[in-house]
C-alpha cells in the first residue's frame, strides 16, 4: 500500500512541475521578445528572469516527483505540460486560439496518463497480491 | 521541410534531455535530499538539462511549432527506452499504449498550432 500512495504522490507532484515550468515557458515566451542574443543584457528583464525562477521551482518538484517511482511511469506525466500551456497560451497572447485539433489532441494525452497512472497503480496492487 | 542542421539539432537536444532526466532520477533515488547537491551526478544531469533546454530555445525561435513538438516528443520514447535499459525497469503493454498516445496527442496539438 505504501507503495502506491508513494507513486500517486509522485504523479501529483511531476503534476505540480508542469503547472510550473508551463508557466514559466509563458513568462519565457513573453520575454523572448525583449532578448537580443547579441547584447546579453537583455536576457535581464523581468519575464524572463520570473520565467527562471517558475522553472527552477518545476524542476525542484521533479526531483522530489522522482524519488516516489519509475521513471518510465512519471516521465510521460510531463506531457500535461503541452495541456496547461495549450489552454492558458490563448489567455495572455491574443493571436493564439484553440480549436478543434488541440482539443483532440489535449483529450487523447489526458486519456494516456489516467491510462499509465491506472495500470501502474493494478500492477502494484497485483504485487501486492502475492503471497 | 526543415534543414538537416535544426533536424540534428532536435535530435542532440531530445538525447541530452533524456539522458539529463536518466541521471538525475538515479541521482534521486539513490542519495537523500541534502546530500544531492555535492553529488557529481547530480550536476551532470543538471548541467545536461539545462543544455537541452537552451537547445530548444534556439530551435524554437527558429524554427516552428508544429514541426519541434512532434520531433520533440520522440522524448518521451527515448527516456522510456533509457530507463529500461539503464535503470531496470519493466516495459509493459500499457506503458506502449500510454506512449502511443502521448506521442499523438502532442503531434495533433501540432497540427492545430
Amino acid at each position: 500500500m505504501a507503495e502506491k500512495s508513494s507513486l500517486s504522490t509522485g504523479f501529483l507532484l511531476m503534476v505540480a512541475c508542469t503547472i510550473f515550468t508551463s508557466s514559466g515557458q509563458l513568462f519565457w515566451k513573453a520575454g523572448a521578445v525583449k532578448i537580443n542574443f547579441y547584447q546579453p543584457l537583455t536576457f535581464f528583464n523581468a519575464p524572463f528572469i520570473a520565467g527562471c525562477l517558475l522553472y527552477v521551482v518545476g524542476s525542484f518538484l521533479m526531483i522530489l516527483a522522482l524519488k516516489k517511482g519509475e521513471l518510465s511511469i512519471l516521465y510521460p506525466v510531463i506531457a500535461t505540460s503541452y495541456v496547461w500551456v495549450s489552454i492558458l497560451a490563448p489567455l495572455f497572447f491574443p493571436n493564439e486560439s484553440m480549436n478543434g485539433w488541440k482539443w483532440a489532441g489535449i483529450s487523447i494525452i489526458l486519456f494516456s496518463i489516467c491510462l499509465l497512472g491506472w495500470s501502474s497503480s493494478r500492477v502494484t496492487k497485483v504485487q501486492e497480491d502475492l503471497p | 521541410m526543415i534543414g538537416i542542421f535544426i533536424f540534428c539539432l532536435i535530435i542532440v537536444g531530445v538525447l541530452s534531455g533524456s539522458l539529463a532526466v536518466i541521471l538525475l532520477k538515479k541521482a534521486a533515488s539513490k542519495y537523500p535530499l541534502r546530500q544531492l547537491f555535492f553529488r557529481r551526478i547530480f550536476w551532470e544531469g543538471v548541467i545536461l538539462f539545462g543544455f537541452s533546454l537552451l537547445l530548444y530555445v534556439i530551435i524554437l525561435k527558429r524554427e516552428e511549432l508544429s514541426v519541434v513538438y512532434p520531433l520533440s516528443s520522440i522524448s518521451y520514447l527515448v527516456t522510456t527506452i533509457l530507463s529500461v535499459k539503464y535503470l531496470g525497469e519493466k516495459m509493459t503493454v500499457w506503458k506502449g499504449v500510454a506512449l502511443a498516445g502521448v506521442m499523438l496527442g502532442v503531434t495533433l496539438i501540432a497540427i492545430g498550432s
